[in-house]
């Protein structure tokens, strides 16, 4: 096969017309499958929700457990406040379900102590090294004492939040729906004895045949 | 005769009278209504301390439970309404609803705590998820945070 000078030509004009069609679908991309964005009440159930923990399981359960605690008299009617730590050091995640557990415990702690009103008193366990390293600052005399004074050492707990998130999973092979029972155990344990002085279950079962993924 | 029957009519006609305005003082919670006319016949306001015009809307009783979805008015009936103090002094509220239907239904609940003077003393509570069988009874309960409670709603939505 031989190509002479009118087939080169129509080859030409063949490409520049499929590259000018490519260019202009290209730039009249239609974009409409695209979902703009939703502002949403995080106490009610999202656009995107699966069978997993949620926004709205989060702040029911926090919400529920905080109001529990603020009824126990051992927790909140104490003649000297308690000393309490509430982070997610000893509250495991032995679920199916990726998540953050500070997500739970951090909503707990900061609404437990708003709501307190030195009903307890917190200790942010967490911040210890910080506050290490400003008590080590005034005691070699770089800094001076602040206005509070000093104390021996920093506070101890008298309590400290321990608790489980667990998961039973099932699914429907022919169907392809997935269901799933969480259960959240929250417990305060006391830090001397060892005994729990409260303790608190959420319970959730879900089931959906959506591609929703938790990450 | 006529004597004897006096004191009977007037007793009868006390009891008609008193049931009726008991019908019309404990009838049902109904679904807020609002009626928008009045704000647009008053056009664009200015700044005032009282905000709301008389007659646009249902007032809403407090100490109560609101239903504040249509779809569920006529399904779930609210049987009563308990409160009391906790050993801490925090207020806890009771509501126990019915299923009206022959179906299982879920709704969501909330409480709002109010302080004697009807301001808000704490945030609303979280949506509480509340199953109820058919033809049966479910309870719901919620604990206020602080101690100076004077009045509490109780909100019952669809559950999504």
């Amino acid at each position: 096969m031989t190509f002479n000078r009118a087939s080169w030509k129509r080859v030409t004009q063949c490409a520049c017309a499929s590259t000018i069609a490519l260019l202009l679908a290209a730039c009249g991309t239609d974009n409409s499958p695209g979902v703009s964005t939703i502002n949403q009440d995080p106490g009610r159930q999202g656009a995107v929700a699966g069978v997993g923990i949620e926004s709205n399981d989060i702040q029911s359960m926090t919400d529920r457990m905080m109001r529990d605690m603020l009824a126990n008299p051992m927790l909140a009617n104490a003649a000297n406040p308690p000393q309490v730590i509430v982070d997610s050091e000893f509250f495991m995640n032995d679920s199916t379900q990726r998540i953050n557990k500070d997500l739970i415990t951090n909503r707990l702690r900061v609404n437990l102590n708003r709501a307190s009103q030195g009903r307890m008193v917190f200790v942010g366990r967490n911040y210890s090294n910080m506050v290490q390293h400003e008590r080590n600052l005034k005691r070699d005399g770089v800094v001076d004492t602040g206005t509070r004074g000093m104390t021996a050492a920093q506070a101890g707990g008298d309590y400290r939040l321990g608790g489980t998130i667990a998961s039973a999973d099932s699914r429907d092979a022919r169907t392809g729906m997935v269901q799933r029972y969480t259960q959240i155990t929250f417990e305060m344990v006391d830090l001397e004895r060892g005994v729990i002085v409260w303790s608190g279950m959420y319970e959730l079962s879900k089931a959906a045949a959506d591609d929703v993924v938790y990450r | 005769m006529k004597k004897l029957l006096k004191p009977f009519v007037v007793a009868v006609s006390a009891v008609l009278a008193s049931s009726v305005m008991m019908t019309g003082s404990a009838s049902a919670q109904k679904v807020v209504k609002c009626d928008f006319r009045g704000f647009k016949r008053l056009g664009p306001s200015g700044p005032a301390i009282v905000s709301g015009v008389p007659g646009t809307m249902t007032p809403i009783a407090l100490n109560s439970i609101q239903i504040i979805d249509k779809n569920i008015a006529k399904k779930i009936l609210p049987q009563a309404v308990f409160a009391r103090r906790t050993d801490t002094g925090t207020l806890e509220v009771m509501a126990r609803l019915i299923n009206c239907t022959d179906y299982p239904q879920e709704v969501l609940v909330r409480t709002s705590f109010l302080d004697p003077d009807q301001f808000p003393a704490e945030p609303e509570t979280a949506w509480q998820r509340v199953f109820l069988q058919p033809k049966s009874t479910a309870v719901y309960s919620e604990m206020s945070t602080s101690m100076d409670i004077g009045y509490y709603l109780i909100e019952v939505d669809e559950g999504e």
